[in-house]
């Protein structure tokens, strides 16, 4: 039994760990959360099980067309939502209000297209949902490469982060006015942000569709622990939140068969505020005290 | 600006301004009318869904309004007025109903119907008894049928205590199992359906042998899973309200290649899980239902029911969860108001709520309503049984009738 709460744990931890890091890509230039961005994951996850289940695309277009149709969806976002409020006070929190707005929005929305019936979606041929019992251990193929992927997305998202323009994001990042007299410009930067966020924001839900289904709960369902793994993990570490992704999914898998019903995301809670008590900037957090 | 010239040409921001407010005026405007009357109506609110997250899916049970209000219209009306629905919208949020029943009561109506969902109806239900407004909510919380608490409400449906007891009777006297799991998920539906099923099984003297709840955001069910098969359980009990608990479930119980006999709420009658659930956990699982809505080798559906099948499913809104169309309940709720109204030749609240409280076997679309003044449930136990799944890939379902098991 307890092996399946390790196939458990770190396939459902794989999703958290996406989601804090589409949190993160966002986070670190505009130190804005974006809290559409379940709706941005749900979105991915809806919009590709259409094209593969009602109009047939393959695999693959679905995926590419998904990630194009979010990443523009979150530069709008970005548009309409943050770079206003950021134009006027780079440190002002009104960013709270306007994507909470946008999350809203398309909630109500979706809740008039689609119903709350999930559409199934299968996995990417040749990986298959079906469980192969690997050496005692009952576990998917997909559920094998879900894991692998989302170890690579992370390793190419910090490489990512060591090119030309991954300096000048985390040079924004480090101090937005500093930048600009550098010759960055934060606007670009925040666009690109928001692109790539929304795209890999629909990338983890297309990832979460075999698994999870595809439904309009999705965003809600991911976007709490996802924010918890992007917290645990230190706001901005990647790797930070590759561990505390499968840190909560492990623990959650654990407290299922150990703990009295009903306490499981009691358990994920605690978690997050006990790590924040010891480490108030998260496990992997790069932030430090300046002496001004 | 010289005020000529702001008469001539308004600029751009005043354009947009005047354009918003119009826009966020009409939004917040409140209840409106559909199916609107010329002349004096009667006014009828209901609180409803229209947007959010539960728009859609909870549509379909709206459908029985549109079929009744049309059939009562025709005849007449009730008293000679036409019924008007004014319908008001929740957002799909429990939060809003209080201010979405003073809303409806406000814009003039006599009587309240909706919203869908136990823990939406909760809230409003709360609102319309202090109001003492006649009112038919869409709950199955047994909470609902209580007559002294909420004596001005009416459940025209069955509720979990009902199912509990179908389910409990199945397991005892069909399958002749034992051994009892109950997974359910951590909700107002899942503690209520789990203590249903757990009191109507000490009724045969058999106490389950795990019981389970998981978060309503679990993202894999196998480890409950795994922990009701290590008890011994030979049949599982599910308590879910959305369609997503039963999917991970039947995934689980397939990768696990687990198959006891599965039983639970009219939530595992969703055409997706018929579609896509593996046949050999679909093979021995059964739903609760209506007995007006079954069959079975012997006995057709009646051919009241029949028509009125054959009518819900021309509506669009009902495509997928035409089961759920049919057994709404407030097909049952407007034409007994109309019968008790004009009856009492009045309307009058606190005789409309007398009529309602003295009536006995009133042959209702969903079966044999009766109402007393403690309980405001319309169905009784026996008047649910359980169907299978597979049966509503059978033509002679109409998408909407179940094969008894």
């Amino acid at each position: 039994m307890w092996l399946d709460v390790i196939v458990s744990g770190l396939t459902a931890g794989s999703l958290y760990c996406l989601v804090a890091v589409g949190f993160n890509i966002l986070y670190r230039p505009t130190k804005v959360f974006n809290f559409a961005q379940g709706d941005l994951v749900m979105l991915g996850a809806m919009a590709s099980a259409l094209l593969m289940t009602q109009l047939h695309w393959p695999w693959l277009a679905a995926l590419a067309a998904a990630l194009l149709a979010v990443a523009l969806l979150a530069v709008l976002e970005e548009r309409i939502a943050v770079a206003p409020v950021l134009a006027r006070s780079s440190d002002g929190t009104a960013w709270i209000i306007t994507t909470l707005a946008v999350a809203m929005i398309i909630a109500n929305l979706v809740g008039k297209v689609w119903g709350a019936d999930p559409i199934v979606v299968p996995a990417p041929a040749p990986l298959s949902t079906d469980v192969l019992p690997i050496a005692g251990i009952s576990v998917s193929s997909y559920q094998i490469a879900l894991v692998v992927v989302t170890v690579l997305i992370v390793v190419g998202i910090e490489r990512l982060y060591r090119s030309l323009w991954g300096k000048a994001a985390l040079a924004v990042a480090e101090d937005r006015d500093a930048a600009l007299l550098r010759g960055i410009d934060p606007r670009s930067i925040s666009r690109w942000s928001f692109a790539l966020g929304g795209a890999l924001a629909a990338l983890t839900g297309v990832l979460a569709t075999p698994v999870l289904n595809a439904a309009t709960t999705l965003g809600g369902l991911l976007l709490l622990k996802g924010f918890a793994a992007a917290a645990i993990g230190g706001l901005g570490s990647n790797r930070g939140a590759l561990i505390a992704g499968y840190l909560i999914g492990l623990t959650e898998a654990a407290s299922a068969l150990l703990l009295s019903p009903g306490y499981h995301n009691t358990v994920m809670l605690v978690l997050v505020l006990g790590v924040l008590m010891v480490r108030p900037g998260g496990l992997f957090s790069s932030l430090e005290a300046r002496s001004v | 600006m010289s005020p000529q010239r702001s008469l001539a040409s308004p600029n751009r921001r005043t354009v947009l301004s005047s354009g918003m407010a119009l826009a966020g005026g009409s939004l917040l405007a409140g209840a409106h009318s559909v199916f609107a009357q010329t002349g004096d109506t009667l006014k009828i609110g209901s609180a409803r869904a229209l947007t959010g997250l539960v728009a859609s899916s909870f549509a379909p049970l709206y459908v029985s309004v549109k079929i009744a209000v049309e059939e009562i219209n025709a005849a007449g009306g009730i008293l000679g007025r036409k019924l008007e629905i004014v319908e008001a919208d929740d957002e799909s949020s429990p939060a809003k109903e209080p201010a979405v029943v003073r809303r409806l009561l406000d814009s003039g109506a006599q009587a309240l119907l909706g919203p869908v969902g136990s823990s939406h109806t909760m809230a409003a239900v709360t609102t319309s008894t202090a109001a003492k407004v006649i009112h038919a909510g869409g709950g199955w919380a047994e909470e609902l049928a209580d007559g002294v608490k909420f004596p001005y409400h009416y459940q025209f449906t069955y509720n979990t205590g009902h199912q509990g007891e179908a389910i409990a009777r199945h397991i005892v006297e069909k399958l002749k199992l034992k051994k009892v799991g109950i997974l359910q998920e951590n909700s107002g539906l899942g503690e209520s359906g789990g203590a249903a099923t757990t009191r109507s099984l000490k009724k045969f003297g058999l106490e389950p042998v795990a019981v389970e709840v998981y978060p309503a955001n679990a993202t894999d069910l196998k480890v409950y899973l795994n922990k009701i098969r290590a008890a011994g359980a030979d049949a599982l009990v599910l308590w879910n309200s959305p369609v997503q608990g039963m999917l991970l479930t039947a995934a689980g119980l397939q990768s696990m290649k687990w198959y006891p006999a599965l039983l639970g709420g009219n939530s595992l009658f969703s055409n997706t899980v018929l579609e896509t659930t593996d046949p050999e956990v679909l093979k021995n699982a059964y739903g609760t239902l209506i007995k007006t809505m079954t069959y079975s080798d012997s006995e057709a559906p009646g051919a009241r029911q029949v028509a009125y099948a054959k009518r819900v499913v021309t509506f669009p809104e009902s495509k997928f969860w035409e089961i759920n169309a049919a057994i709404s309940p407030f097909y049952d709720y407007l034409h007994l108001l109309k019968q008790v109204v004009e009856s009492e030749k009045r309307f009058d609240t606190e005789r409309i709520k007398k009529a309602f409280d003295a009536t006995k076997n009133y042959p209702g679309m969903i079966g044999s309503i009766s109402f007393t003044a403690e309980n405001h449930c319309a169905l009784t136990g026996d008047q649910m049984v359980m169907a299978t799944l597979l049966s509503g890939k059978d033509p002679k379902s109409m998408h909407v009738f179940r094969q008894r098991a």
